[in-house]
């Protein structure tokens, strides 16, 4: 059986994006997810972060960069200088700490019920009471975070929802994510349930799932759900994105590659996940 | 290297139609249209892909991920993504020219074990190395991916496909290999072509049943996934539906909630 030694790495402390603002350029520290060389001779290279963020190599760069890129060993994180157009004007290589893994993933069978909750007006409450802050961070930590204290103050059991953006959109549009999480809940509405996405970084009320994906479809391009991670990573070059429900445990894609993998899942939420969350999202050390 | 042997070209560039093909010995019964590919390599287009059925998951566990190539224009995209394979495992991974993966039938020697050498015998022979370099059967040098901290990689080669059709159809100059190369005048098709995935961790302890071939490792050689090429025709996911959201619900409203509702 295979352990779970290796498969969690913890990223959250040095995923740190560290902006300067003073300079026309910012750092980026991450992982590599994937890189993309593209389809046609002039496409620049895009890197897909393990942050769910996406930068981009100009093809005239691609020969001073590519032996550190070709050894992507994933024993190493990268330090990026990007320009304001996402473009890496320098890297270095990092050794990447790898932790051993502390969370409660679980192979039993788990079911996880998500609260109903009773009303639009209470989601939009619970919406309105969660925690805000303009500085740039990772959704995956806000999202950890936001449905960390609903279920500490108010036993709500959430969901999550992930949107993946392909590769075909990321280049049409030249969009800077690869990912993008937000919870979401069930709630009572005229007597039925009804599922409403609770980003609050960038929505002022709690909304229907494809009018949430709408504010980040540059085409409006409708979403297929998708149940299994590899429906969206198989498929890098067609469709422009997926959608996929997990429950509020999920941290990042890599979780739900391995429950797609060896069915193994979060059956409650991660100390170090929560502790790097709040420090990266809100600068809060708990 | 050996030229492509006529029934094996056949296999790969038939269409088989009306019925669902259990493995490549009766396949050659169930033959009712043939189609030979154009040589220019016209009738390639898009994207093939080969889903990873897991071998010997007693080693890993189950190890999703695929193969596939995308041709638009004359550019040839190749992409492997494998999950949870071994961690810093060397990968040689190759497409074949045989139609099937082996299976627990094909352990011919009963050890639990699908070894390299009962599954090259399913496989056929080498066509396409996914090593350093897809333009090329000899340019990549066997470079291939090693899996990461978490026994993961993804790999990715982009070429002219004209090169590549063209290094396919030169001349076989190694007759001692496992390599082979296509008749000029039969074309290709990445349907039916089958992908293999090798090796795990260095230091995992393996029967001395396993074969392997000189000059892998045992461990190098172990096959681990194995694929079919297929043509994607949709992609996946379902549209979404407000009506039809997936449960478990909650039966009754929590105390938490009507809590709250109350305080309101």
């Amino acid at each position: 059986m295979k352990t779970l030694e290796g498969s969690m790495i913890s990223f959250g402390l040095l995923l740190a994006f560290l902006s300067f603002s003073s300079h026309a350029f910012k750092e980026v520290v991450s992982g590599i997810h994937e890189i993309d060389y593209g389809l046609e001779r002039n496409d620049d290279d895009l890197i897909l972060l393990e942050n769910g963020h996406v930068i981009k190599i100009h093809r005239s760069k691609r020969h001073q960069f590519s032996a550190l890129l070709r050894e992507k060993s994933n024993e190493a994180f990268y330090r990026f200088k990007i320009n304001d157009n996402r473009f890496v004007i320098d890297l270095t290589k990092e050794k990447r700490i790898k932790k051993d893994n502390k969370s409660t993933e679980s192979i039993t069978a788990f079911e996880y019920t998500p609260t109903t909750v009773s009303s639009i007006s209470l989601a939009k409450r619970y919406h309105s009471e969660a925690r805000y802050n303009p500085k740039e961070s990772q959704c995956f930590n806000r999202a950890m975070i936001w449905s960390y204290e609903w279920w500490k103050d108010h036993e709500l059991k959430s969901n999550k929802i992930f949107i993946f953006f392909t590769r075909n959109y990321i280049r049409k549009f030249n969009f800077e994510w690869w990912f993008h999480v937000a919870p979401y809940v069930h709630v009572l509405k005229d007597g039925k349930i009804v599922e409403r996405v609770m980003d609050i970084k960038y929505t002022n009320n709690p909304l229907p799932i494809p009018s949430w994906t709408n504010i980040f479809m540059k085409n409006n391009a409708k979403c297929p759900v998708i149940t299994k991670y590899s429906d969206y990573a198989d498929y890098p070059f067609e469709g422009f994105c997926y959608i996929q429900r997990t429950h509020m445990f999920t941290y990042q894609p890599s979780d739900l590659q391995m429950y797609e993998a060896w069915g193994y899942t979060k059956s409650n939420f991660n100390f170090d996940e929560i502790k790097n969350a709040y420090k990266e999202a809100f600068d809060e050390e708990i | 290297m050996k030229r492509f042997k006529y029934v094996e070209l056949m296999i790969v560039s038939l269409l088989f139609i009306g019925c669902h093909v259990q493995n490549s010995e009766n396949k050659s019964k169930r033959i009712t249209q043939r189609n030979i590919n154009p040589i220019d390599g016209s009738n390639i287009e898009g994207h093939y892909q080969a889903k990873f059925i897991t071998l010997n998951p007693q080693i890993n566990g189950t190890i999703p991920g695929s193969a596939n190539f995308y041709r638009k224009n004359n550019q040839l995209f190749a992409y492997v993504r494998l999950f949870g394979g071994g961690v810093n495992a060397w990968h040689i991974q190759n497409v074949y020219t045989g139609a099937r993966c082996p299976n627990s039938a094909d352990d011919i020697n009963g050890d639990g074990y699908i070894d390299f050498e009962e599954a090259e015998k399913v496989l056929g022979q080498i066509i396409i190395p996914l090593d350093g370099n897809i333009e090329s059967q000899n340019l990549g040098r066997k470079r291939f991916p090693y899996g990461d901290l978490s026994g993961n990689y993804t790999y990715e080669r982009v070429t002219s496909f004209s090169k590549f059709l063209k290094d396919l159809n030169q001349n076989d100059d190694n007759l001692e290999d496992n390599i082979v190369k296509i008749s000029t005048d039969k074309g290709f098709d990445f349907k039916n072509l089958t992908v293999l995935i090798q090796g795990i961790e260095k230091d995992k302890e393996l029967p001395e049943t396993i074969a392997t071939k000189t000059p892998f490792e045992r461990n190098e050689s172990l096959p681990i996934t194995c694929g079919v090429f297929k043509k994607i025709d949709h992609l996946p996911g379902e549209e979404y539906d407000e009506d039809n959201i997936p449960g478990p619900f909650e039966d009754d409203l929590s105390e938490t909630n009507f809590y709250h509702q109350l305080k309101h």
